[in-house]
């Protein structure tokens, strides 16, 4: 009896080899270099007396610029984790509320979902940084104002009131317009829950607010922890983010690899830390709800 | 127009009141998400008028949504200057076979990672954290050698190769996604599979396949779009003019308007008109490079929303 459980293990732990053979050969092939001597460079810089790919060791040398010497990186590493820690919980919350919205609409539900995409198709090239640069975001702030209040009404509230409603409101139309992606992946995840479920809750006479907080939201968890990981990762990859402007700036015009990747390296020890805290807390809640590694 | 069609389909009924009082959660709900789809569709809107507008109708502040005269012909400078048809082909080629491997690597990665403990597992769950976090400017420089030793600089190899390892744009991500999404599905389908003697392979090809295929059409969109708009990693590895793709070209065609001067627009591509040069040729080249992708995406949406249906995910 004991037997057969332990080959059925092992032929399990061989079948889940299978498939994760071609990612272990990638990481060893394309990842392991790339990521072991960009941490040696850290310590040192390239061996300008030598050609090619040779390192010359330095110690903590370049740490100690990033941090005691250079005046940009320590600022801008602070502005973009605080910007990243208010922005990702709102995007992940506007996106859950749209996707419940979109998943009770039934007439027109292609335009929404294409319309809803929209911005990511033009935000990840030229567009959407062509469009800030003229003032789109000012131009349909002005507009949801005027529409939403009229301006003679918040005129009587004082500038500095109408300043800081304009402040609001663009930056709302701003994350809105970064989360296309999770309030599509949250959809297909509200789309996959049994009907069956809502309909049990019903007879035993659950309301929505209810059915949300015990069925929706446990059901999409692991969702959630995705669109969070997703929108930290996504804020902090962005291409127009301050740190990595400031570490390829460093890299492809000065040359100063062993500095730049040094910043590059604390920047993801950073977004390490963040990470993790993340998985570990809204994981502990997902795995209560699905019971993980069953 | 959905809530016209909602409040004629209201009146003509018989308790004209009554149902009105049904309707109007489904009304408010409707004007909300015209709002919102509103907002989100701004930025293509503003694009797509843009790129028609004359020099005039773009210095007068109050030519805003109807340009007074339509310039077809920045689509055409903007194609000429970007070298569309020959560029357009390049990026489709290398779009499709990276994103193709990467739905079949990385689907298999998450799917192992999901069900599965094996051999390396933790090693592979370890570096697929490291691989999405790790911001590509860091490594790109021993990257850009370790292709350099392998002669791949100036071909499509580095691009397309390691989407076939679970590699390449973001594949760590998309293999988190896969996982994500593997966790949450029930493994009775699979179990049920297993007891009528169904093997690993086809109960992946029959059975996971199917069921997953909402998430493996959310991933190949996120492919798509990422690989096509993509200009880091090509400009990196390619510095051919007519291998370029056009991610490539969008980001060059501003900088060309804006060093050319007039003679060597048109001796270089016959353009004598200089007034077109301007933000209305840039959106018109945005335009028709995102063209591709909206087509495709409103293509896939259908089978997006047929695939959930189809796939037994709505439960009997």
């Amino acid at each position: 009896m004991k037997q057969i459980k332990i080959t059925r293990q092992t032929k399990d732990k061989l079948i889940g080899l299978f498939y994760l053979a071609p990612f272990l050969i990638g990481i060893c092939v394309f990842f392991l270099f790339p990521v072991i001597s960009s941490l040696l460079l850290s310590f040192g810089d390239l061996d300008p007396s030598k050609t090619g790919f040779s390192i010359l060791l330095e110690g903590f040398k370049n740490y100690k610029k990033a941090f005691f010497e250079d005046v940009v990186f320590v600022p801008r590493l602070l502005e973009v984790i605080k910007s990243t820690l208010i922005n990702s919980p709102l995007i992940v919350i506007f996106s859950l509320i749209l996707a419940v919205m979109l998943s009770k609409i039934d007439k027109g539900k292609g335009f929404f979902r294409v319309a809803f995409i929209l911005p990511f198709v033009l935000g990840t090239g030229e567009v959407m940084s062509q469009l800030l640069t003229q003032g789109v975001d000012e131009q349909i702030i002005s507009l949801a104002n005027s529409s939403i209040i009229p301006r003679e009404w918040l005129l009587y509230l004082g500038s500095s009131i109408v300043e800081l409603l304009d402040m609001l409101f663009s930056s709302i139309i701003r994350l809105l317009w970064q989360s296309s992606v999770q309030i599509i992946l949250f959809l297909s995840a509200i789309l996959g829950i049994s009907p069956a479920l809502y309909e049990s809750a019903k007879i035993d006479g659950a309301n929505a607010y209810e059915i949300f907080w015990k069925i929706t939201l446990p059901m999409v968890s692991p969702i959630l922890l995705l669109n969070l990981v997703y929108t930290i990762i996504a804020s902090f990859t962005d291409s127009s983010n301050k740190v990595l402007e400031y570490i390829s700036e460093q890299t492809i015009k000065y040359g100063m690899h062993g500095f730049a990747s040094a910043m590059g390296w604390v920047y993801f020890a950073f977004v390490l830390v963040l990470i993790g805290l993340v998985i570990l807390i809204i994981g502990q809640y997902v795995r209560r709800n699905q019971g993980y590694g069953r | 127009m959905n809530i016209n069609k909602l409040q004629k389909s209201g009146i003509s009924g018989h308790s004209l009141w009554l149902k009105l009082a049904k309707l109007l959660p489904k009304l408010l709900l409707y004007a909300i998400m015209l709002g919102l789809a509103y907002i989100f569709l701004y930025p293509f809107l503003y694009m797509v008028i843009t790129s028609v507008k004359s020099n005039a109708d773009l210095n007068n502040p109050l030519v805003m949504w109807i340009p007074r005269s339509i310039h077809i012909s920045n689509y055409s400078l903007a194609a000429t200057i970007m070298d569309y048809w020959n560029n357009l082909k390049n990026t489709v080629i290398v779009t499709a076979v990276s994103t193709l491997g990467q739905l079949i690597s990385c689907s298999m990665a998450g799917y192992s990672l999901a069900r599965y403990k094996s051999f390396g597992h933790k090693f592979a769950f370890f570096f697929m954290i490291l691989a999405m976090l790790v911001p590509p400017q860091t490594i790109i420089v021993p990257q850009y050698l370790l292709y350099a030793n392998m002669g791949w600089l100036n071909s499509y190899l580095p691009l397309i190769i390691p989407s076939f390892f679970g590699f390449g744009l973001k594949g760590a991500l998309f293999i988190y996604i896969f996982r994500q999404f593997f966790l949450s599905q029930p493994r009775e389908l699979e179990e049920a599979a297993r007891v009528d003697g169904c093997g690993f392979i086809r109960t992946f090809i029959y059975i996971i396949f199917p069921v997953a295929r909402s998430i493996y059409i959310v991933v190949l969109v996120l492919a798509l779009v990422w690989h096509w708009s993509d200009f880091f990693e090509p400009s990196m590895y390619i510095n051919k003019s007519d291998m370029a793709m056009l991610s490539m070209r969008l980001q060059a065609i501003s900088d060309t308007l804006r060093l050319f001067s007039a003679d060597v627009l048109e001796s270089n591509y016959g353009v004598t008109d200089t007034n077109t040069i301007n933000n209305a040729v840039l959106m018109a080249g945005t335009f028709i490079v995102v063209l591709p992708v909206l087509l495709i995406y409103s293509l896939l949406q259908k089978q997006f929303i047929q695939g959930i249906e189809r796939s037994g995910l709505t439960g009997e």
